[in-house]
């Protein structure tokens, strides 16, 4: 009687016998099929946000393992993707500050070293007349601090006192960080 | 800051917040003037529109592999089959003693912390009945009540409608004894929201899988070893009680919901450890 009484309440709670439901009382199958639904967009998000694929790859890991472990305080009054997206978010930048880089706010050495061309790899390496880099490769070369901002505000649609609020800063510096990603971006897609 | 005629350095300036509709109308009727009679700063403009509106239209990114294998193995925290285990410790090695008696620290500390909220909560709060209250160890037996759940007040959403912190959670849930549990001396009840529910359900099974390793193995492990086991799952049953009984008297708490499940967290990571031990 009690799991006939919990199925009915969670299908009350969550879309009538959606996946989300199934997971949440335990189901790794339907947590597995979220996962392939949801996969790609965390996935973006991971690889935009740290520009470096294989790392993004481990932080996609992480969110569905925190999501699995998390799935019991969904409340289910948001979409589902819309929770798993701002997970997404609150994972990468966790895993920002315990990677255990001295990051002061916003990167302090990204406003020593001022634009794309000073970052690691593209230093000394002007690009052929002529050559146009993708937007999604401009983004990967930005500045860590310009990227977060551009990508969650640009990309994702938050607005900027979310994101001052996720990253700890005022609005007025993700402004600052967003109108200096959007420079350089078009400095780096016009060459 | 409201020029009627801009030069072309404010007018890059501002041109992100006029191009995000952040500037108020006299502002933006500054911009608007200039960029009409500046075809430099209305190329920039333009620029800038095209990468905000691009990068709002850009494909999902996929992974170079699945994923998904290594997730499983991550979430299905098997029960380790007896006989498969590592080499055996010795019962009450140093290091074996350190790996459990982890666990029991931090439920150890979680007593002291709940145990200080379910004073102020009950200093708070007019007592409820005593045979309301859960008295023993939480384990098999729950029975769930839909009805007791009531809309918690939402946190400011994003402009996806996103929660501020998608961890949140604001169940009503009260906790209380069945008042008939003398003769199963391991059942609670449950009513209220599954939040609070799903951190125990989702516990139970992996527990009582782990108790029957534990005791079907009891004989492989030495006497001092059962002694200190029981002494820590004492002191974990001990958090969990108190969780339960902050809860019911304060069962929106976020805190109170977390420390339940890291209490039966502790309890798993000990009877899995001793498991491993045992066998």
């Amino acid at each position: 009687m009690a799991a006939v009484a919990i199925i009915e309440a969670l299908n009350t709670r969550f879309e009538s016998g959606s996946d989300v439901a199934r997971a949440a009382a335990g189901d790794r199958l339907a947590f597995e099929r979220l996962y392939r639904e949801h996969v790609r967009r965390v996935f973006s998000l991971c690889a935009r946000m740290v520009a470096d694929r294989g790392r993004a790859e481990e932080l996609t890991q992480d969110v569905f393992v925190r999501a699995w472990e998390k799935l019991h305080l969904f409340r289910g009054d948001s979409s589902f993707s819309t929770w798993l997206h701002r997970l997404t978010v609150n994972v990468v930048l966790n895993a920002r500050k315990s990677d255990g880089r001295q990051q002061s706010r916003f990167d302090e050495q990204d406003e020593e070293h001022g634009g794309m061309d000073a970052l690691p790899g593209v230093v000394g390496m002007p690009l052929a007349p002529g050559d146009l880099l993708d937007l999604e490769d401009a983004i990967e070369r930005l500045p860590p601090g310009a990227r977060r901002v551009f990508v969650l505000h640009d990309v994702e649609g938050y607005k900027h006192e979310e994101i001052a609020e996720m990253l700890g800063v005022t609005s007025g510096a993700t402004k600052a960080q967003l109108h200096r990603a959007r420079m350089l971006l078009r400095e780096s897609l016009n060459r | 800051m409201n020029d009627i005629n801009l030069n072309c350095a404010r007018f890059e300036a501002q041109l992100s917040s006029w191009l995000d509709g952040e500037l108020d109308a006299f502002s933006a009727a500054a911009m608007e003037r200039h960029a009409a009679d500046c075809a430099q700063c209305a190329l920039l403009a333009a620029d800038l529109r095209s990468i905000h509106t691009s990068a709002a239209a850009l494909s999902p990114l996929t992974p170079s592999r699945d994923l998904w294998s290594g997730i499983e193995a991550r979430i299905a925290a098997p029960v380790i089959p007896i006989g498969i285990a590592g080499p055996r410790e010795q019962s009450g090695s140093a290091p074996a003693r350190r790996r459990w008696m982890r666990p029991a620290a931090a439920a150890a500390a979680l007593v002291l912390m709940t145990a200080g909220v379910t004073h102020l909560v009950e200093t708070r709060v007019p007592a409820a009945p005593r045979a309301a209250r859960v008295a023993s160890v939480p384990q098999a037996t729950h029975s769930f009540a839909p009805h007791d759940t009531v809309a918690a007040p939402r946190s400011a959403a994003t402009p996806n409608g996103a929660e501020s912190d998608p961890t949140i959670v604001a169940p009503r849930t009260v906790l209380a004894s069945t008042g008939a549990t003398a003769a199963v001396p391991e059942v609670y009840r449950v009513t209220g929201d599954l939040a609070t529910h799903n951190v125990e359900t989702s516990y139970d099974g992996e527990i009582t899988r782990l108790r029957a390793i534990v005791d079907h193995n009891r004989g492989n492990l030495d006497s001092g070893t059962v002694a200190v086991l029981q002494r820590n799952l004492q002191v974990i049953d001990s958090a969990i009680v108190q969780c339960q009984r902050a809860l019911k008297h304060d069962p929106g708490s976020r805190f109170l919901i977390e420390s339940l499940d890291n209490a039966l967290r502790s309890k798993v990571e000990l009877l899995r450890t001793t498991a491993t031990m045992s066998s």
